[in-house]
């Protein structure tokens, strides 16, 4: 079940919202009962085979963090570890990454290895990361094991993160999990952002992903140059949208039920070098391999060449979490070089720089970033690179497809900055602002709701009823 | 402050909760006639269903197949995007002045090898051509431009036409049937110079009566000198006249009651045939050839034979006239309408719908004196359906 389907806004939604809150607040660990029943529920409705495995993964992490926790030697308490890496990870690479490993192998070398046509349970990626996060902390000692289970199954499988992030860390909402008050100004604020995200995810993130997937879809003969650049930029904005949207609906939802979740994008497109971008994007993930990943290995601490070697390794499995293919490990590997310039060489040399030149650079780098992410076979990509410098086409598709979507392109871009929230925060303590506020907001409802609806449509022209 | 957001939550709870109600109250519509489907059924409840993931996804298609209105609320979003957005191409129509089209993807063709659809095509027809002759019928393959083709000209010069492939297909697929001696009628032939507004709907994807009138009178001219003498209907005893009511085609139905372009549809004088028996699939019906729609009822292409039928038998009681066999899909229900004037017997087969057997089969049981196979042109290659001359 997705956010921005009628069945969730109205059916889930309204039902988790009716039992949860009929609840009394005194009645804390009902209320935690009814947000995990419903989470299972939304799961189970998206991945019916999937919930056993996340099942097994709460328990596993529930009991690694018991043993780490009651462990009196430090050989039990890596025992501990290691029971939920592996179980963790086990998972992931057997789920995600065990065909395209087989597939690349027999490719490699010209072995005939069997297949094993995997389906990869939604949101793997996230509550397996989730998962070991909670028991390395408990393992470094900065938070306490959970001794109820139920409180660790609410953690790991809380629905408005479970499928598309952010990655919560077990510090974040350790308190709330125990102890959160729900009240009118978070109800009315976490409902603001839901609508904000919806409304970037309907008529925002599926509009650039028609246009970019009809450009991409294109053969190269008739897309060009100007029309490859447009699908780069459409798939940037999409992907942003997108990403950002289901950030800011979990954000909100977890508000109303009282959590507060970290934010997870800042304007990434405003970013004035790639080391920037990275602080803005997808912060819980980039966040999650600095500290279980990078820091572990030595980070910066063990000479330069293994600085090197350590941020290769983050930004291959960087690439690599967003999916198996090689383009994704292209991908990751292409932000590692050019991190590595910008780090020993471009970052000086862009201080230098008008802002405008930084923000340009970045810009042009994460977009062509995203042609790779986009493309997953090589030949695909280039011809697609291939196109973007070709310098031929015309701009009848671009005109096209900028005429029918100028509110999008508008709102679009200017919501890449922080400038709208600004003037959404206009007088933020007087009626007047709160009042355009909600109208504005009923308004993106409305508009939502309609492209949902719009969104349904289904023609079929030989058909017998 | 605190009022004011109390305010807010309430009505948006208000406007939902009702809103969801009334979308659970609301009477159930199967059909979606602006979709041309029938929307989503409730899922049934099954462990398997349940396990392998459809008994869910039943209910997603459900819950968004009926909302409250839905029609309504498509309504306004197609408004929003025609008159607000003012968008060129709204749910895959595109929307010129006076013509609707459908939105084609682009592809590059310059390196399309096209010989072997085109052979693999015309080897199926010769085949058939074959089996149609030993049974002693005369063999007549009519091919139509479509409308998207008939129109290629008025699409936007940024949109892609797709005419390189459809052109070049035509091209191949009839110089492959001449060189195999496939008797052959190809209706562009008769309409060359003309405007293709006279003979092509303006809203749908078939041609328009006139259109149908032309493939008709071709069709007769052809087999007249092989065939018993039979009357041919003229253009002054058609009585053509418009429905009143706008008339839904394919493309503007497709836009909700909104398309800028309009169009009725035209039938003929039904006074002008014989009296006739008719069966649909093997059962008498007493329906005419034209379903005249009811006050308030749309005015759709079925309006001609009641629509798409797998076997239709239309019986005129005139001995003395020759019988026909029309194979095809929709193209052919006008055409059929108008045989009717001419011929004893006409038969008309769609094998997308009709798979009892194949047409040898079918000619040794119920012999024709002609088999007629009328096809439009994106489907001149293609093996399904009609197309896989069985």
């Amino acid at each position: 079940m997705v956010f921005s389907s009628f069945s969730f806004l109205m059916f889930f939604f309204p039902a988790v919202c009716f039992c949860y809150f009929i609840v009394p607040q005194r009645f804390r660990s009902l209320r935690n009962l009814v947000l995990l029943v419903f989470s299972l529920f939304f799961y189970f409705w998206g991945e019916s085979r999937g919930v056993l495995l996340m099942l097994a993964v709460i328990l596993v992490s529930y009991c690694s963090a018991r043993i780490i926790d009651g462990a009196g030697s430090k050989a039990i308490r890596r025992l501990g570890l290691w029971l939920e890496l592996l179980t963790c990870l086990g998972a992931l690479v057997y789920y995600k990454y065990a065909d395209w490993l087989l597939i690349s192998a027999n490719s490699l070398f010209h072995t005939d290895l069997p297949i094993l046509q995997v389906v990869m349970p939604i949101g793997i990626s996230f509550f397996t990361f989730q998962s070991m996060s909670y028991v390395i902390d408990v393992y470094r000692g900065t938070v306490e094991a959970q001794k109820n289970l139920l409180n660790v199954a609410l953690y790991v499988s809380l629905f408005p993160q479970l499928v598309a992030g952010p990655i919560v860390r077990y510090e974040t909402v350790a308190a709330e999990i125990v102890s959160r008050r729900e009240n009118l100004d978070e109800i009315y604020a976490g409902v603001q952002r839901f609508i904000m995200g919806l409304g970037k995810k309907l008529l925002l993130a599926n509009t650039f992903g028609q246009e970019a997937d009809t450009i991409f879809s294109m053969a190269s003969a008739v897309r060009g140059t100007p029309t490859a650049w447009l699908g780069a930029i459409c798939y940037s904005l999409q992907i942003y949208f997108d990403f950002s949207a289901y950030s800011d609906m979990a954000i909100g939802m977890g508000r109303m039920f009282g959590f507060h979740f970290l934010e997870n994008f800042n304007y990434p497109y405003v970013s004035r070098s790639i080391t920037e971008f990275w602080r803005r994007w997808h912060i819980s993930l980039s966040t999650w391999f600095r500290d279980y990943v990078y820091i572990p290995l030595g980070g910066n601490r063990r000479g330069l060449p293994r600085q090197i070697l350590n941020l290769l390794v983050v930004w291959a499995l960087t690439g690599l979490w967003h999916g198996a293919s090689w383009n994704f490990v292209l991908w990751g590997l292409y932000f590692f070089v050019l991190l590595i310039l910008e780090k020993f060489f471009l970052g000086k040399l862009l201080d230098k720089l008008p802002s405008v030149v930084r923000r340009s650079y970045t810009l042009l780098a994460v977009v062509l970033g995203w042609v790779i992410f986009y493309c997953t076979e090589s030949g695909q990509l280039t011809s697609y690179l291939g196109d973007l410098f070709a310098f031929r086409g015309g701009f009848d598709h671009v005109l096209l497809t900028l005429r029918q979507n100028v509110p999008e392109f508008l709102f679009g871009l200017a919501l890449c900055t922080p400038l709208p929230m600004r003037l959404f925060c206009l007088g933020k303590d007087k009626p007047w602002g709160e009042v355009l506020r909600c109208v504005w907001m009923l308004i993106v409802l409305v508009l939502s709701v309609l492209a949902l609806t719009g969104s349904s449509f289904n023609a079929f022209i030989y058909f017998r009823f | 402050m605190r009022s004011i957001k109390r305010g807010f939550l309430a009505v948006l709870v208000l406007i939902t909760g009702l809103f969801i109600l009334l979308s659970f109250l609301n009477r159930r519509q199967q059909l979606s006639v602006y979709e041309n489907r029938s929307l989503a059924a409730h899922p049934v409840f099954s462990l398997r269903s349940v396990w392998d993931g459809s008994y869910f996804r039943g209910w997603d298609d459900y819950f968004s197949d009926h909302i409250y209105h839905r029609d309504d609320r498509m309504r306004e979003y197609q408004w929003l995007r025609l008159y607000l957005k003012h968008s060129v191409t709204v749910n895959d129509v595109v929307i010129t002045d006076d013509v609707l089209l459908p939105l084609l993807p682009y592809r590059d063709y310059s390196s399309y090898d096209y010989d072997p659809d085109a052979n693999s095509a015309v080897d199926r027809l010769t085949q058939l051509q074959s089996k149609v002759e030993a049974a002693g019928s005369l063999f007549l393959y009519v091919g139509v431009d479509e409308q998207r083709m008939a129109f290629a000209d008025r699409y936007p010069s940024y949109l892609y036409n797709k005419s390189d492939y459809y052109e070049t297909m035509g091209r191949t697929f009839r110089a492959a049937c001449e060189k195999a001696g496939v008797h052959t009628l190809f209706l562009r032939d008769r309409l060359s110079g003309q405007d293709p507004m006279t003979y092509y709907s303006r809203v749908d994807h078939h041609f328009n009566l006139h259109g149908a009138f032309e493939t008709y009178l071709a069709v007769c001219e052809t087999l007249a000198p092989s065939l018993p003498a039979f009357p041919v209907l003229r253009q002054e005893q058609l009585g053509a006249y418009k429905l009143p009511g706008e008339f839904y085609g394919s493309y503007n139905r497709r836009l909700y009651d909104l398309s800028p372009v309009h169009e009725q549809l035209t039938v003929f004088d039904l006074s002008v045939l014989p009296p006739y028996e008719r069966w649909d699939n093997g059962v008498r019906t007493d329906a005419p050839v034209l379903d005249l729609p009811g006050r308030g009822e749309k005015v759709q292409y079925s309006v001609y034979m009641g629509g798409d039928m797998a076997e239709t038998v239309i019986c005129t009681n005139r001995p003395e006239l020759p019988s026909i066999l029309i194979v095809g899909d929709s193209f052919t229900n006008p055409v059929e309408a108008l045989c009717v004037y001419s011929f004893n017997e006409i038969r008309s087969l769609d094998y997308r719908h009709y798979h009892q057997m194949d047409l040898t089969e079918y000619l040794a049981l119920h012999p024709v004196d002609a088999v007629v196979i009328i096809r439009d042109s994106l489907n001149y290659v293609g093996s399904e359906g009609n197309g896989s001359l069985r």
